[in-house]
């Protein structure tokens, strides 16, 4: 709290393009080698026949990244415990259908898709002045107001995307890579900045954040818009990946356990967390589909899993880790 | 006492209706009575808990679904050896929620509590997934229900028709309430009760073993649950995914009765139900289940302590 708050102080004083200079990462050489080594191997080799390359694979990561991103940046960095991602990610999947299928033009529909599950995170807005608990109960119930209003308003179950708006794979790979690079970069520049800060300091501690003059429903509100943006883009992305849309799967509760699941393995209020969370993720579903075939044994699975983490280390499994770091730096006299 | 008065009132509206021979009307209310009655015994247990203990247990839908499931599978199991009193099975069942409750409470809840609320929904928001997902895989996705000798007994008197088992229902809500509110009004163990969820601290002070009384209160609404479970049961069709469809309601009605007051509880499951059945009457089965959802999110962003709720902070 105190050194947030510090921080939100220092920053005040900077000008605004020191205040950009400075929320972007240091480029070394050595940075610089590997960012471009990684861009190479993400954007040429996927083109290249010679080596096999697992670009489905890959996608299915960068939409998992995008989710567990946006769902620590609200429900991690400001503490809104938000258990209804599911909605956000289902919207975008079902008004992206409905705007291709009324025959929009497909790059407006792929952002009025995502747009419309930021409108719907506004309806959210009046419950942060609730105790948290309210928030939880509010989210675990939006998919399911969604999916039931939806799907008797458009009266759809099945649709499938018309073939003249379909792409090949590769571009959906694409389009996912840029969603993974829009949502961990935007957080991260967003952690650095005065934004990040205060957003943090609400996190921490709602009322001194208050007492600091931090505008609470701001910064709130623009978070869980924000987050919502990026799962409905996962949405459109995946449901054009998948060229089906079927409302009952995309407002699955598994679509709200996954981002949960993923942010608190690999640590919940931490950068690398939800990446490294979505890596063994996806290392582990791979690995228990093929060991134990039906989706159930995965679901209780990830369930006793989350149940552990929340009982033993409730700051997720990096918390276990941060727990050395503060007792050295602690020493350290820090 | 409230319940009186809200029985009093549908009676006379029953009443009222078979004077002037609205024979659908009546049916409709008995209808909404009956289911009134089930989702009030699932509801008091939610609202015990959060009431008593400020935990959000967002397990309890599919805590009654489990309790159903072992009724069914104790069901099966009598056709097998059917000398065993089928009572039995029901009270096995209810004791069996009980028991997982302790587990939950003892295992998994009390020591995170001190971390606030996130770590407790956190916990039981796996538990709705374990327990869905373990459903899933011992009984498959298939609709089930549970058919004994009492499921075909029907009355109709006047042209209204109600089920034996709905009026086992009826009769099951208002001794249970009656029960929890004797105990709670009446003896050492309700005051206790009300001492910890009005002031832990305070309650500890005056040398109550908080702890202990949050316990109990939890296991009485696991059993609440599995009480619900066997009556929902047996009523109704369920598959491993009714779980959170029944938190939902449930959520509805102690959001609109006020989280932690009984008589509100009572109270307003008997207007979700009405709602919810004549809108499914007059316009569309799923509507009615919508409207339950659009009070739930009105209520729950307007007026979050309920209509017959005291204020919460």
């Amino acid at each position: 709290m105190e050194e947030a708050s510090g921080n939100v102080v220092v920053l005040r004083k900077i000008t605004l393009p020191n205040k950009l200079m400075r929320s972007l990462p240091r480029l070394t050489i050595a940075k610089f080698l590997v960012i471009g080594l990684l861009t190479l191997v993400l954007l040429i080799l996927p083109t290249s026949s010679v080596i096999p390359f697992p670009i489905e694979t890959l996608l299915l990561y960068f939409i998992y990244v995008s989710l567990s991103t946006s769902w620590n940046f609200v429900g991690g960095f400001a503490n809104l415990l938000n258990l209804g991602h599911a909605a956000f990610f289902g919207i975008g999947a079902f008004f992206f259908t409905i705007y291709v299928v009324a025959g929009m033009p497909y790059l407006i529909s792929i952002f009025l898709g995502a747009g419309t599950s930021t409108l719907f995170a506004l309806v959210l807005i009046p419950t942060f002045r609730l105790k948290g608990d309210y928030f939880a109960i509010a989210t675990l119930v939006l998919p399911f107001v969604l999916e039931t209003a939806l799907v008797y308003t458009f009266n759809i179950t099945t649709e499938s995307l018309p073939l003249s708006t379909r792409l090949s794979v590769l571009d959906y790979y694409y389009m996912s890579c840029a969603l993974m690079l829009f949502s961990t970069g935007s957080v991260f520049i967003l952690l650095r900045s005065r934004y990040g800060y205060a957003l943090r300091a609400i996190g921490e501690d709602e009322e001194a954040a208050q007492g600091l003059g931090i505008k609470i429903l701001f910064y709130k509100s623009s978070a869980l818009c924000l987050s919502a943006f990026i799962a409905g883009f996962a949405g459109v992305v995946y449901v054009q990946y998948l060229t089906l849309l079927l409302p009952k799967f995309m407002f699955d509760l598994s679509w709200t356990l996954l981002p949960v699941f993923m942010t608190l393995i690999g640590g919940i209020r931490t950068q690398w967390g939800p990446i490294i969370g979505a890596i063994i993720y996806g290392l582990l579903s791979q690995y228990i589909a093929v060991a134990l075939p039906g989706s159930a044994y995965s679901l209780v699975i990830f369930a006793v899993i989350i149940i552990l983490i929340a009982r033993f280390a409730p700051g997720g499994l990096a918390s276990i880790a941060f727990r050395f770091q503060k007792d050295i730096e602690s020493s350290q006299g820090r | 006492m409230i319940y009186p008065i809200i029985l009093g009132v549908l009676t006379l509206a029953i009443v009222a209706a078979l004077l002037v021979k609205q024979t659908i009307i009546v049916q409709l209310l008995l209808i909404s009575l009956v289911s009134g009655s089930l989702f009030a015994i699932a509801a008091s247990g939610l609202s015990l808990t959060y009431g008593i203990q400020k935990v959000m247990n967002v397990a309890h839908g599919d805590l009654i679904i489990l309790g159903s499931y072992l009724l069914l599978s104790f069901t099966s199991l009598s056709s097998k050896i059917p000398e065993i009193n089928p009572v039995l099975f029901v009270i096995l069942t209810i004791l069996i929620l009980g028991i997982s409750g302790v587990f939950l409470n003892v295992v998994l809840i009390e020591p995170v509590k001190k971390y606030g609320f996130e770590p407790p929904i956190l916990i039981t928001f796996g538990a709705l997934i374990f327990i869905e997902a373990v459903l899933q895989l011992i009984y498959g996705g298939d609709v089930r229900g549970i058919t004994i000798a009492y499921s075909s007994i029907n009355y109709v008197v006047d042209g209204v028709f109600i089920q034996y088992l709905g009026l086992v229902t009826l009769v099951t809500c208002l001794i249970t309430f009656g029960l929890i509110e004797v105990v709670i009004s009446k003896t050492d163990l309700g005051r206790a009760i009300r001492a910890s969820s009005q002031d832990a601290e305070a309650a500890e002070f005056l040398g109550i073993n908080v702890k202990k009384i949050q316990l109990i209160a939890f296991v009485i609404a696991t059993m609440l649950a599995g009480e619900a479970g066997v009556l929902y049961g047996l009523t109704q069709d369920f598959t491993p995914t009714t779980g959170p469809t029944i938190l939902i309601t449930i959520l509805a009605i102690i959001v609109l009765g006020g989280i932690g007051s009984l008589s509100g509880t009572f109270v307003s499951s008997m207007v979700i139900s009405i709602i919810d059945v004549v809108i499914s009457y007059y316009v569309n089965a799923g509507i009615g289940y919508l409207a339950t959802l659009i009070i739930f999110l009105i209520v729950i962003v307007v007026k979050p302590t309920g209509i017959f709720g005291r204020s919460l902070r």
